[in-house]
C-alpha cells in the first residue's frame, strides 16, 4: 500500500536532484524500495561533494559522512543532508519530524533516531553518525517481519549491540529473519573474538585455524558460547522427530549439549556434543569441515577399474556419475560397461544428469520436460532399477528470483516428464542450500543433493542444510594421481546414512513396492483361507486392513471409531508367518509411507463410506484427513505469533516434503491412498488387487492426488467447506475428537474461536489453506 | 513431553462445572449436626466417577489416533517398531492406560493410572456409604412405624 510519506520523500529528491550527474530517478509510488533508497544516497552523495555520485553508500560516501561527526538535535551545518535523513527515516516507517518540515532536526527527529537505535540494538542518544546513515539508507528492517521471529532478532539486536562500532562490522537487520546478511554479522564477530586481525566475514585460513583451538563444552560460558549458540539457532530446527531447537545464551549447559548432539547427527558429524572445530564449521559454512573423512563421490571422468580400486581403497563407497553428455563419447557420460566395473569393485553409483544449468535462461518447463525424457531414455539405458532417484542440477548461484520463475517450471517440467514415462525414475536436485529446499518444498524431489563447498553461493549462506539431503559436496580435489590410469578430479561428498542408498545392482524392474505387494497378496489369501475355516463374517480385504493396523492403530481409540480387529486372524496370520510391514517405498515419489497409517485409514474409509454430501465430514474422515487436519489446526493455534495467516501456515507447513509438520507431505499420501484404497474395495476390487493396481508398474498412484480430490470433494468449494465442518460441526464423536486433538494441547477450540472477532475469518483462511494444498498436489500431477 | 496444563485444564471444565454444581446443591440442602444424606454421600460418589472418567480419557488421548506420530510430536523418540510388536498390547488395554514407545518412554503420565484408582476407589466407597446409609434409614424408619 502506498505510504503518503514516501511519496513526499520520492517527489522531493527527485525534483531536488534530478539534475545531478549520475542520478537515478526513484518510481513515485508511494512504496519503499531500493530505487527509493539509492536515490536517497545518491542526493547525499551529492551534498558531500561527490561527483558523478552513484548507488551504493560505498568507503567515499561513509568517510565524507563520518567527517560531518554526528548529527544530531538543531544541527543545520547542512539542512539538505538533514532533509535526506529524514527521508530516509520516514521510508523505514519512523516518525522523522512534522511533514512538511523536513531540513530542521528537531526533538522529533530525535525521539525518531532514539527509537531506531533502540530497534537495531545499538541504543544511545538521537544523533546519526556514519555507521547509523549507511543503516538507514538501506532495506534493512529493525522490527520483525512476516516469518521472523523474536528470537533471532534478539540475537541480531545482541550481535549489533555489541559489535557496531568495530570498523569492520556493519549494523545488521533485525527483523527476525536469518539471512546472508545476518551469518555474515555472526562471521566478523566471531572473527573479532577469535582475534583475527582483518575480521572480513570470510571462513578463511585464518578463521579456520582459530577455531581449531576454540572447542566449547559443557560447563563453558562466555561471548564464543553466545556466538554458538546464536550459531545453533540459525541452524534450527534440527528436523529429528518434531523439529528440534535451542535458545540462544551464554553458557554451555546440558540442553545445548543436547540439541547439539542431534545437529551432529542430522548432520552426520561426529556425536561429540562438543563445539569442536568440525561442529562449528557445520554450524557456519555450507561445506562444513571440508577436508572430514567422507564416504561418497562424484566424478566427470570415466570410472576403470583402476579409478574404482582407489576409490575403494581410500574410503569410498559410492561415486556420482553422469547420465548424458551431448557428445556421448566424452567420458563425462558413463560409459558401456562402466557401471559393471563400479558395481564389481563393492561400490554403488548415484546418477546426475546436467546440461549446461549454469544460467536461468538454461531453465524452463519444456526444458525440464524434455531433460526428463532424455534421463528416462538414458538411465533405462544404463540399467538403472525401477525407483532410482536421479539429480537433475542446478549449478549456478539461482537467486530467490530465478529460482520462482525459472528453476521450479523446470523441475515440475521434470517431474511431469518422468510421470509421463511411468514414474520409473524419481527426480532428486543437485544445487545450493536454498534451491534444494524450493524445489523440495514445491515439486516433491526426493533427495537434495547439496553443492555444499560453494559456501559463499547466495543459497548458501543464511540457510540450513535441508531436511532431505543426501549428499553434500564438500571438497574438489584436482588431478588426483591413481596408478594405471590418467589423473582425475573428484568431489568429495558427504553420503549421509538412512538416505538415498544408491544404486547396488542393475536391470531390476520390480516396483520398489513390490514386497509390500507381496505381502498383501498373501495376507488376501490367507484371509480368504481363514474364512473358509473359522466362518468370519468379516471381508477379506478388511481382514488384511485390520491385520496391517493391529499393532498401531489398534488401541481403545480406534475400537471406539471402527471397532475392534479380528483378534483371530491376527493369531492365524502370526502363525502363517506374516508381520506388519510398517512402511514402504511410493514407487512414484520415492518416499517411505506408512502402511499401517494408510491401512488403517483405508479401514475407516471402509466402515464409514463417505457421507452423501461432499461437503460433510463423517468419522471415517477423522481416521484420515479429518484427523491430521485438527491436529495440524492445533499446531497453527500454537504458532500464532508467527503465522497469523492460517492460509500462510499452511502454505509453509501442510504436506511439504522436508518440513517437520504434523500434517506432513506423506501423511497427504497415506490419507490419499487410504481413502482410494477403501473406494476400490467398497467398489468390488479385493485389496490384494488395489493395492496392486496402486502400487505396480504404471499404477495408478500416478494420479493419487486428483484421484482423491475428484472422488471424495469434486471441488475446491466442497473441500473447503468440507475442512471447516471437520473443525467446527456439532457432533458427539467430533467433539471428543477435537477436544483430544485440539483442546488438550492447549490450542483454542474452534467453536469458540469462530466466535471471537476475526475469528471466523482467521479459520476461514486455514481452511482456505488447506484447499490450496490438496488443490497444488493436484496441480502437480 | 507432559500434558499441556491449559490444555487440561479446559478440558476438565466440564467435569468441573459438573462438581461445583453438585456442591451449591448439597451446600444449599445441608441440614444439622448428625450423618449426611445418603443421596448427599451418593452425589460425592457421583462427582468422583465423574473425576475419574475424565482422568481416563485424559490419559488415552495421549497416544491420539497414531502412536507412531504421538510418540515422535510429545516424547521427541521414534516408535520403536521391534519393541512394540511383542508389547503393543499393553498400549491397547482399558486399564491401566499406556502409550509406550519403548521399553522406557511411555507417553501416559505416571500419575494418571494411580489417580484413576484412587478416584474409583473413592467412588465405591462413597456409593457403598450411601447404601448402608440408606438401608439405616429405612431400618430406622421401620422401627419407628412399629412403635
Amino acid at each position: 500500500m502506498a505510504d503518503e510519506q514516501v511519496l513526499r520523500a520520492q517527489k522531493w529528491v527527485n525534483s531536488h536532484y534530478g539534475g545531478v550527474t549520475g542520478y537515478v530517478a526513484c518510481p513515485e509510488n508511494g512504496l519503499t524500495g531500493w530505487g527509493t533508497m539509492n536515490s536517497l544516497i545518491m542526493a547525499l552523495q551529492h551534498e558531500l561533494g561527490i561527483s558523478p555520485v552513484v548507488a551504493s553508500f560505498g568507503a567515499t560516501t561513509y568517510a565524507r559522512f563520518d567527517a560531518l561527526g554526528d548529527i544530531g538535535f538543531e544541527w543545520d551545518t547542512n539542512r539538505e543532508i538533514v532533509a535526506i535523513l529524514q527521508f530516509g527515516l520516514w521510508c523505514k516507517g519512523y516518525w522523522a519530524v512534522e511533514p512538511e518540515s523536513e531540513g530542521w532536526f528537531t526533538g522529533v527527529t530525535r525521539e525518531a533516531v532514539e527509537k531506531l537505535r533502540g530497534n537495531m540494538g545499538v541504543g544511545g542518544a538521537g544523533v546519526i553518525n556514519a555507521k547509523i546513515a549507511k543503516a538507514l539508507l538501506n532495506m534493512d528492517a529493525y522490527v520483525v517481519v512476516a516469518g521472523g521471529t523474536d528470537k533471532i532478532r534478539g540475537i541480531q539486536q545482541w550481535l549489533n549491540q555489541n559489535y557496531w562500532t568495530k570498523s569492520a562490522y556493519s549494523i545488521g537487520p533485525c527483523d527476525g529473519i536469518y539471512s546472508r546478511d545476518v551469518q555474515k554479522s555472526l562471521m566478523v564477530a566471531l572473527q573479532y573474538e577469535l582475534g583475527i586481525a582483518e575480521p572480513n566475514g570470510n571462513f578463511g585460513p585464518a578463521t579456520q585455524a582459530a577455531l581449531r583451538t576454540a572447542t566449547l563444552g559443557e560447563g563453558d560460558s562466555g561471548t564464543k558460547v553466545s556466538l554458538f549458540t546464536a550459531a545453533c539457532v540459525f541452524n534450527e530446527p534440527v528436523p529429528i522427530g518434531n523439529g528440534v531447537r535451542t535458545t540462544f545464551k551464554s553458557s554451555y549447559d546440558s540442553k545445548t549439549t543436547e540439541f547439539v548432539k542431534l545437529f551432529q547427527e542430522f548432520s552426520y558429524i561426529p556425536q561429540s556434543g562438543r563445539g569442536d572445530y568440525t561442529t562449528w564449521a557445520q554450524l557456519l559454512v555450507s561445506m562444513g569441515d571440508p577436508d572430514r573423512k567422507v564416504t561418497g563421490s562424484d566424478t566427470r571422468f570415466v570410472i576403470s577399474d583402476a579409478r574404482a580400486k582407489w576409490l575403494h581403497a581410500n574410503g569410498f563407497r559410492v561415486v556420482g556419475r553422469y547420465l548424458y553428455h551431448p557428445d556421448p563419447s566424452y567420458e563425462k557420460q558413463i560409459q558401456p560397461g562402466e557401471l559393471e566395473t563400479i558395481l564389481s569393485n563393492d561400490l554403488r553409483v548415484f546418477p546426475i544428469f546436467q546440461i549446461h544449468g549454469r544460467d536461468a535462461s538454461d531453465y524452463d518447463y519444456p526444458t525440464g520436460y524434455q531433460h526428463a525424457l532424455k534421463a528416462h531414455e538414458q538411465a533405462e539405458g544404463f540399467g538403472f532399477n525401477r525407483g532410482t532417484t536421479i539429480y537433475f542440477a542446478v549449478d549456478y548461484d539461482a537467486t530467490q528470483e530465478e529460482i520462482d520463475d525459472f528453476i521450479v517450471p523446470y523441475f515440475h517440467g521434470v517431474a511431469s516428464g518422468l510421470a509421463g514415462q511411468g514414474k520409473k525414475y524419481v527426480h532428486g536436485v543437485y544445487g545450493s542450500r536454498n534451491v534444494c529446499v524450493n524445489i523440495t518444498n514445491k515439486t516433491y524431489a526426493r533427495y537434495s543433493f547439496v553443492s555444499g563447498m560453494s559456501w559463499g553461493f547466495s543459497g548458501n549462506l543464511g540457510f540450513p542444510l535441508p531436511a532431505n539431503w543426501s549428499f553434500n559436496q564438500i571438497k574438489e580435489t584436482s588431478g588426483i594421481q591413481i596408478s594405471g590410469s590418467a589423473p582425475i578430479d573428484l568431489d568429495s561428498d558427504a553420503w549421509r546414512p538412512d538416505s538415498d542408498p544408491a544404486t547396488s545392482s542393475l536391470n531390476i524392474d520390480a516396483s520398489p513396492a513390490s514386497g509390500f505387494i507381496a505381502l498383501v497378496a498373501g495376507l488376501y489369501d490367507a484371509a480368504v483361507a481363514y474364512k473358509a475355516s473359522r466362518g468370519s463374517d468379516r471381508d477379506a480385504s478388511k481382514l488384511v486392513m485390520e491385520f496391517m493396523r493391529h499393532k498401531t492403530y489398534g488401541g481403545v481409540q480406534w475400537q471406539a471409531l471402527i471397532g475392534d480387529y479380528d483378534h483371530g486372524f491376527v493369531a492365524y496370520a502370526q502363525e502363517k508367518g506374516f508381520a506388519v510391514l510398517p512402511e514402504f517405498t511410493d514407487p512414484v515419489t520415492g518416499y517411505r509411507i506408512g502402511a499401517e497409517h494408510m491401512l488403517a485409514t483405508a479401514d475407516g474409509h471402509f466402515v464409514i463410506d463417505q457421507p452423501g454430501n461432499p461437503k460433510s465430514a463423517n468419522v471415517g474422515d477423522i481416521t484420515g484427513w479429518g484427523g491430521d487436519l485438527m491436529t495440524f489446526y492445533t499446531d497453527w493455534r500454537n504458532s500464532e505469533e508467527k503465522y497469523a495467516s492460517g492460509r500462510a501456515f499452511c502454505e509453509a507447513k501442510l504436506a511439504k516434503p522436508g518440513v517437520s509438520s504434523s500434517f506432513g507431505f506423506t501423511d497427504l499420501i497415506e490419507d490419499a491412498d487410504g481413502y482410494l484404497l477403501a473406494r476400490a474395495v467398497r467398489g468390488g476390487k479385493d485389496i490384494a488387487t488395489a493395492v496392486r493396481e496402486r502400487y505396480g508398474n504404471g499404477g495408478s498412484a500416478l494420479r493419487r492426488f486428483t484421484d482423491y480430490f475428484q472422488q471424495r470433494w469434486g471441488t475446491a468449494e466442497n473441500c473447503k467447506q468440507a475442512a471447516w465442518n471437520d473443525l467446527t460441526q456439532e457432533d458427539p464423536v467430533f467433539d471428543l475428537a477435537r477436544g483430544y486433538f485440539i483442546t488438550l494441547d492447549g490450542a483454542l477450540y474452534p467453536g469458540v474461536l469462530i466466535n471471537m472477532p476475526g475469528g471466523s475469518d482467521k479459520l476461514d483462511s486455514f481452511v482456505q489453506g488447506f484447499t490450496d494444498a490438496v488443490l497444488a498436489r493436484v496441480g502437480a500431477e | 513431553m507432559g500434558i499441556s496444563f491449559i490444555g487440561a485444564v479446559q478440558f476438565w471444565i466440564p467435569t468441573a462445572v459438573v462438581c461445583a454444581a453438585v456442591a451449591v446443591w448439597l451446600a444449599r440442602r445441608r441440614r444439622g449436626p448428625g450423618l449426611p444424606r445418603p443421596s448427599s454421600v451418593a452425589a460425592l460418589g457421583v462427582v468422583a466417577f465423574l473425576n475419574a472418567a475424565t482422568a481416563w480419557v485424559l490419559g488415552l488421548s495421549r497416544a491420539g489416533l497414531d502412536l507412531r506420530e504421538a510418540c515422535e510430536r510429545k516424547a521427541g523418540v521414534p516408535l520403536d517398531d521391534a519393541w512394540n510388536a511383542h508389547h503393543y498390547e499393553e498400549s491397547q488395554k482399558v486399564f491401566p492406560l499406556h502409550a509406550r514407545c519403548d521399553a522406557t518412554v511411555d507417553l501416559v503420565p505416571a500419575w494418571i493410572n494411580p489417580l484413576i484408582v484412587v478416584l474409583l476407589l473413592l467412588t465405591a466407597v462413597c456409593l457403598c456409604t450411601a447404601v448402608c446409609l440408606g438401608a439405616r434409614n429405612v431400618t430406622r424408619r421401620r422401627k419407628k412405624a412399629h412403635v
